[in-house]
């Protein structure tokens, strides 16, 4: 199963992360490795991941992570099948 | 994330409020008239303040049917039914209800007590961390941490259970929160509307496939009626005289008797409606997300269609099915926006009508027990458009899906993601808190019923006008269906034989109530329901051995179902 590398923004707010690497695991994603910084008032994330079983798709997790309440933009990062959902700032307060 | 915002009368800043204040002020403010709980030690303050203000507290007498009322209240209403608990044990009696709601998309609203900040991460007494708890089943969740952002992220609590694909929002309210006293908060801002529009591209394809195709057919599901888009389907079904099929949640979109409704597809769908999706060449799913008791084996699904995906929520696209089409936004929005110009479909429609009638359900059961399926249509036909369903889980619950007539999807509550035993009771009384004119009925089994049965005491309480038949086989009916099926007739743990005398049970919470155990005293008896003011019980008793047909079994192809003897 090949690895594969995402790219999550996401606001900082009580539980942000735990919310995060939950949708990932429970969606049947196993993390890993992970590095994670922040610019101004939002956390930069990535991952990579292996999937439990041929019948994850990246892409549909990457449509998952972007619908938490509060995630700026999740994107997978090699290179043909990249998704990439920009959420306007506002809402991800 | 596409939140519609929920409106908010304002409130003038004038008096020094408590945390526990501002939260009923922000309910009324919200338009919230009733909610559901059970109070304790660390939601105290909360409940200080309810007894002076305007929402109206329906005492339960278990925190799990506080949830599922709320739960049932959102369904029948689209706005967020409100559940409260405090810490601990009353928090984590919510959890059921909760993930209910998420599993089903349904909004709703769960506030907690919790112990004060300082004591939160000791193991304080009664400290237990739900908002860790329920992140997985929750759309998004909160803990208040200071007073003065009450208002504004209660508001905000609404807008995210309600917006956009709807589900349920936590907020945790620590005890020192509410009883802070608080002179200036943040008042809630107005969301912005996120929810996208449908691509040019996309809508292209769709109106391209639509109109290419010979079989298509509409697959309608719980989406339509979180979006009050059931009017909008049905003009598009009479216009364009696309036949349509319903998943569980999708039933009542279109009334049974429609000539353009095939019926209800999968596991316990008919067999008209899963030969037609079999048969079908362009599913143009609304609102759907392809769950396994409606697909039945994935990769013989379906197998000549192409598929027109709409949908609020763009992470079901291609989750299981491939899309030839999708389409995220507003289901009304996405559905004036497509043409809906279908070819020569007569062929389809006459063939579509000829299986619908071909294998329409029989009522002619041998024998003179009562049979369930007969009973469950005459009393859903006879309580007319005003005929609301809350069901339990089990062979009942899909009696009711396909023998009953549902004059609209919120008519039909059931929870169909989770399949929680315990919803029916509580659900009926959210449903009639939430539409006092509906006639609400709740159809149980005999173990689901004892599930919730506590919840007799809330409808004497309030004497809600609650009407209950009671589908009592003495058997965990579904299960024991599986393993005369499926595991050699080896039953285990099935049983209820001894369960209680109904009748008196529901007496002594002070409930009329009588018995069923013939077919031909099933008029006399549906007569004696619909004439009742006050909350009623009928226990029917039916055959143990009673199975629930069509069954596709677990794993196999929607072509392959197995159809009753006689
Ligand atoms: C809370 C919960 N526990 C267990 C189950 C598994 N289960 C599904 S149907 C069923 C039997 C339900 O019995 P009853 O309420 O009498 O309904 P019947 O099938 O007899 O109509 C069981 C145990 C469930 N769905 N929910
Ligand atoms: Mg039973």
């Amino acid at each position: 199963m090949s690895i594969q590398n995402i790219r999550i923004e996401f606001a900082f707010a009580e539980g942000a992360l735990r919310r995060l690497l939950g949708v990932i695991e429970a969606r049947g994603w196993i993390i890993t490795s992970m590095q994670m910084g922040s610019d101004g008032d939002r956390s930069i994330m990535t991952l990579s991941l292996n999937p439990r079983d041929g019948t994850r798709k990246i892409a549909t997790l990457i449509r998952q992570i972007s619908r938490v309440y509060g995630v700026i933009s999740a994107a997978h990062m090699d290179g043909a099948t990249s998704f990439i959902r920009e959420i306007p700032r506002a809402a991800a307060g | 994330m596409s939140t519609a915002p929920a409106s908010i009368a304002e409130q003038p800043q004038t008096a020094v409020r408590t945390g526990a204040e501002l939260v009923v002020d922000t309910l009324e403010r919200l338009g919230v008239e009733s909610v559901f709980g059970y109070p304790g030690g660390a939601i105290m303050p909360l409940y200080d303040a309810l007894a002076r203000g305007k929402v109206k507290h329906y005492l339960v007498r278990h925190e799990q049917a506080a949830a599922f009322a709320a739960d049932a209240a959102g369904r029948v209403t689209g706005r967020a039914g409100v559940c409260l608990a405090t810490s601990g044990p009353g928090a984590t009696n919510l959890i059921t209800g909760i993930a209910n709601a998420f599993m089903d998309s349904v909004p709703l609203v769960a506030i907690t007590g919790q112990v004060p900040q300082t004591l939160m991460g000791t193991d304080a007494f009664q400290e237990i961390d739900i908002f860790g708890l329920t992140l997985p089943i929750v759309k998004h969740s909160v803990v208040i941490r200071d007073p003065a952002d009450i208002p504004a992220a209660l508001a905000e609590a609404f807008a995210i259970a309600e917006g956009g694909r709807p589900g349920p929002v936590l907020v945790d309210l620590p005890k020192d929160v509410q009883q802070a006293s608080c002179a200036r908060w943040d008042e809630p801002m107005e969301g912005d509307d996120l929810r996208p529009s449908p691509s040019a591209e996309s809508l292209a394809e769709a109106d391209k496939l639509i109109a290419a195709a010979k079989k298509p057919l509409l697959y309608l599901g719980g989406g339509v009626a979180r979006s009050n888009a059931t009017d909008l389907v049905r003009d598009i079904s009479e216009r364009t005289g696309i036949p349509a099929v319903a998943t569980l949640q999708g039933l009542g979109v279109l009334p049974v008797e429609h000539p353009n409704f095939v019926g209800m597809l999968g596991m316990h769908g008919g067999r008209a409606a899963n030969t037609a999706v079999q048969e079908s060449d362009l599913l143009i799913v609304i609102g759907a997300r392809f769950d396994d008791r409606a697909t039945g084996h994935l990769a013989s699904f379906a197998p000549h269609a192409s598929v027109v995906h709409i949908d609020t929520d763009a992470a079901e696209f291609g989750k299981l099915r491939h899309a030839h089409s999708t389409m995220c936004g507003d289901l009304k929005r996405c559905l004036r926006t497509i043409e809906f110009t279908p070819g020569d479909i007569s062929e389809w429609q006459a063939e579509t009508r000829r299986l619908k009638e071909e294998h329409a359900p029989r009522y002619d059961a041998p024998g003179n027990g009562v049979f369930a399926p007969e009973l469950l249509k005459k009393l859903s036909e006879r309580a007319g458009d005003s005929f609301v369903a809350a069901c339990d889980v089990g062979q009942h619950q899909m009696w009711v899906a396909q023998h009953c007539r549902f004059s609209r999807p919120q008519a039909h509550l059931t929870s169909g993601g989770l399949g929680a035993m315990g919803y029916g009771l509580p659900a009926a009384i959210g449903a009639k808190v939430a539409e006092p004119d509906a006639t609400v009925v709740c159809v149980s089994g005999d173990g689901s019923f004892m599930m919730n049965i506590q919840e007799l005491a809330t409808l004497r309480r309030y004497n809600i006008p609650v009407k209950i038949v009671l589908l009592d086989n003495s058997m965990l009916g579904l299960v024991r269906q599986w393993q005369e099926l499926f595991f050699e007739g080896n039953y285990s743990e099935v049983d209820l034989s001894d369960n209680p005398d109904f009748v008196e049970v529901a007496n002594s919470f002070g409930i009329e109530a009588f018995s069923v155990d013939l077919k031909s005293q099933v008029d006399g008896a549906i007569d004696r329901l619909l004439a009742a003011k006050g909350p009623i019980l009928a226990h029917v008793r039916i055959d143990p051995e009673e199975n629930v047909w069509p069954l596709v079994p677990p794993g196999k192809s929607n072509a392959d179902m197995m159809e009753s003897k006689w």
